[in-house]
């Protein structure tokens, strides 16, 4: 059977009716700030689960603009994290918030918190008193460092955590005499948040079948570290600690980030085996290469790599970088445009013809642009349907809809600022 | 039947009883190794020859064979392993009898290539209609990069990222770590629990796909949305320029230290720790945007307050006052840290061969369904017997037989 016969009953439609979300039987109340907690929301969210964000305007998320209320419905990073949620604001600081809090999470499945360790159970809405409301219901508790041990209570955000497991330190050129030279990026937050799903989503797997709920002690910097276990077990077993490696591979023949043509334009080329090593020669018409006897080894290679990069530099500096890409490509060798953040959404092809942005109208920002979701289900897609909520957005329709309050006493609780 | 680890330990957790085949490459190990974490019953199969993962550096005690290579060790605890020659016709129908009996099939081979082989999705449903075949690959199975050759570093350029990263006027470098890959394991491993939960609900399966490329455009934050809202492009910023941000680095007696200050009584303390210098009272720099914009004013106070303390110093002092401050440590110093050690993250394991070494365990710790790290990765072909009589009721002479035809 050939591939397109295999393939063609299976379909990433984005267009679906709001009902086959897998997820949309489910409600999420959380309570969140920062990146690591929402992302776990935003992933059950695309999904179909009718996720609550209860904030407040006593203290501000930092993704909303901190304590500039102008702000709060414009900024694009919060629309990032909370697309398909809604907003609700409680002062959980005084008891009719909390009660408010307790009659959403009585009739929810999950809650997701990251607050500092200590908050939530000051206001009666830790896991031990979430329970006696919910048995069967699914907590997970997103710290920096987890919910127990000597930092419980420490304060962090994620580019704290990358220093904290060595990727700051690592991430960095070869022999470098700086601390790091790092990008501004925050991958502990989205690593934890998309792990933390996947437990919430073991957790409601267990829950289908036996009817129990759990708590999850969930540790941003533990999620964060995964990727460099390899390293940690080399310092463990083999007493080694490693140092910054900039774009140095132990595999590659050749492995590097060449200049193309143009300001500030890369392209990566990485040559695995000997087979693109001599289909890189035949392409960059270097045939001399292969009559190297010098050439011929991995150390070799590493002897020369001077004069090699040099070569290729030459070739590269006089095209562009998806020239080059494209070039190396069609004789299967490993190249990629460095793209920067106007060549993702204006050139890439490949993620244009998948359709992989969003867009979505934003009521005080305009029409913006998201990241798709990078996991398709074939069956039961998920969809980023509604914008993300302008501040207290849903307090009201929550309320008298969802809860069963009266209109007067949704009022009565907004005067008295329980509702805030 | 004893394995190894520590032989009175079942797998357990939220997923226990789940069947998961594995055929995943660098891409997709940490998805099955989440799995295996939560309690499903990981088999990974391997070519006879073994994975090629098996012979990925670093190395324990730097000796170079199939089983000693510590990133296979450290993505692939849990598990079991077979091995099958799933080119070989024999081979073939053995596979399609393991799917029949798997919940979830998760692999990372290249686009087109099962089905050239007769394994595709749809056919494999046949035997399985409630199968999850969850398959990550570097572009997705559309697309004019579908067959593009790639690893981590390709995704990673592509996703935006590199081009942040590294000094304003070198080159662009890579995150250490495979970070593309991560990433986009932890989407696969989303994903298929996803399809899971509505199986375990409706008794349908699906296929799952998963863009390493895609996950890594996540992995540069906030670029595309500020971006599209601004037109604000972040480029590439010398650690020494950026003054008092968010991601400054500072140093200290024996290092260097981060300082990350976002909400307003972070500053108040901040402040109070610099001794309420005249220069930063103004009540302007309440707000981050001010700050951020007025950093060279900002900037020479907490580098005279960082020079006379060690980072440990700065880290405990800082959080004491309720400030975001962190270490910048090595893998090392993570590793000996008191909070790691307290919380068990590293553990020891029990290997055939190896004997007793020391591994990261599961990220997750849930209340009500104890999870463990308790089994090694597997030796090439350790669970073949095992697994084949288990799953498929074959005998010690079957099993004998395909061991020297070659196809396990």
């Amino acid at each position: 059977m050939g591939w397109e016969d295999d393939m063609k009953d299976i379909s990433f439609d984005n267009q679906v009716v709001a009902d086959t979300r897998p997820l949309s039987d489910l409600r999420v109340v959380s309570f969140t700030l920062g990146a690591a907690g929402p992302m776990v929301a935003n992933c059950l969210g695309f999904f179909g689960a009718d996720v609550f964000h209860v904030e407040s305007r006593i203290r501000p998320d930092g993704h909303r603009g901190g304590h500039n209320s102008e702000n709060w419905n414009k900024s694009p990073t919060f629309v990032k994290l909370h697309r398909n949620q809604k907003s609700i604001t409680l002062n959980l600081s005084d008891p009719e918030g909390v009660r408010i809090a307790k009659e959403l999470v009585n009739i929810s499945d999950v809650v997701v918190e990251n607050f500092r360790l200590g908050v939530l159970a000051k206001w009666g809405l830790d896991y031990s008193n979430l329970r006696l409301i919910r048995p069967d219901l699914v907590m997970i508790s997103l710290r920096g460092f987890g919910s127990t041990g000597p930092y419980d209570k420490y304060a962090t955000w994620g580019p704290n955590l990358g220093a904290l497991l060595g990727m700051t330190h690592l991430w960095n050129y070869k022999d470098a005499n700086t601390p790091t030279a790092e990008a501004r990026s925050q991958h502990p937050d989205f690593m934890s948040g998309v792990c933390g799903a996947f437990a919430v989503m073991s957790a409601l797997i267990h829950r289908a079948r036996t009817g129990e709920g759990q708590w999850i002690d969930a540790a941003q910097i533990e999620a964060g570290a995964v990727p460099l276990g390899p390293l940690y077990m080399d310092y463990l077993v083999n007493k080694r600690d490693h140092q910054p490696s900039g774009n140095n591979s132990h595999s590659a023949v050749i492995q590097g980030v060449y200049q193309c043509e143009g300001k500030d334009q890369w392209c990566t080329i990485s040559i695995e085996t000997e087979e693109q090593w001599r289909d890189f020669c035949f392409v960059l018409e270097k045939h001399e290469w292969l009559a190297r006897e010098d050439l011929n080894t991995y150390e070799g290679r590493i002897v020369n790599k001077e004069e090699i990069d040099a070569c290729i530099s030459e070739w590269t500096e006089v095209r562009s970088k998806y020239k080059v890409m494209e070039t190396l490509q069609a004789s299967g060798i490993l190249a990629a445009a460095v793209q920067d953040v106007e060549d993702l959404l204006k050139k890439d092809v490949q993620l244009r013809d998948r359709g992989f942005f969003v867009e979505l109208d934003e009521p005080e920002l305009g029409v913006i642009q998201t990241e798709g979701f990078p996991t398709r289900l074939s069956e039961t897609p998920g969809e980023y349907q509604t914008p993300a909520p302008l501040i207290g957005q849903h307090n009201f329709q929550t309320l008298k809809d969802v809860l069963g309050f009266r209109e007067e006493e949704i009022l009565r609780l907004e005067q008295y600022g329980a509702l805030y | 039947m004893s394995s190894t680890g520590h032989p009175n330990l079942l797998p357990a957790g939220p997923l226990k009883g789940l069947r998961v085949l594995d055929i995943t490459g660098a891409p997709g190990l940490l998805c099955t190794r989440m799995l295996a974490d939560v309690g499903a019953d990981v088999i990974r199969v391997e070519p006879p020859s073994g994975d090629p993962g098996r012979l990925k550096p670093p190395f324990h005690n730097d000796k170079i064979d199939l089983e000693h290579s510590l990133n296979f060790l450290h993505f692939n605890s849990n598990k079991r392993g077979i091995t099958l020659d799933i080119e070989q016709p024999e081979g073939q129908v053995i596979f399609r009898r393991l799917c029949a009996k798997a919940d979830v099939l998760v692999e990372t081979l290249r686009p087109g290539y099962l089905e050239s082989l007769g394994l595709g999705y749809t056919s494999l449903r046949e035997h399985n209609a409630s199968l999850i075949h969850t398959s990550i690959t570097h572009f997705g199975h559309s697309g004019p990069f579908k067959d593009y050759a790639a690893n981590d570093m390709v995704c990673f350029a592509l996703g935006g990222l590199m081009s942040m990263s590294g000094e304003p006027n070198s080159t662009p470098i890579v995150a250490p770590g495979e970070l593309a890959y991560s990433l986009a394991a932890s989407y696969a491993a989303f994903g298929t629990a996803v399809a899971i939960f509505r199986k375990e609900l409706l008794g349908i399966g699906q296929y799952v796909e998963v863009s390493v490329h895609e996950a890594a455009v996540h992995i540069a934050g906030y670029a595309v949305p500020v971006y599209s809202a601004t037109g604000r492009k972040p480029f590439r910023q010398s650690w020494r320029k950026r003054l008092f941000d968010l991601y400054d680095v500072y140093p200290c007696i024996d290092g260097y230290a981060r300082i990350f200050v976002v909400p307003k009584k972070h500053w108040d303390s901040l402040l109070d720790w610099l001794g309420h210098p005249p220069e930063l009272t103004s009540p302007l720099f309440q707000d981050q945007q001010m700050r951020w914009e007025n950093a060279d004013l900002i900037d020479p106070f907490v580098e005279e307050l960082c020079r006379s303390y060690t980072k440990d110093q700065l880290f405990h002092e800082g959080q004491r006052r309720g400030i975001a401050v962190s270490p910048v440590n090595t893998p090392g110093e993570f590793v000996e840290s008191e909070q790691t050690r307290v919380r068990g993250l590293f553990s020891s394991l029990e290997h055939p061969i190896l004997g007793s070494y020391m591994q990261m365990g599961s990220m997750h710790r849930f209340s009500n369904t104890q999870t463990q790290t308790y089994r090694s990765a597997p030796t090439l072909g350790q669970h073949n017997f095992e697994v084949y009589n288990d799953w498929l009721g074959m005998t010690i002479d079957q099993v004998t037989r395909l061991k020297a035809n070659r196809t396990i």
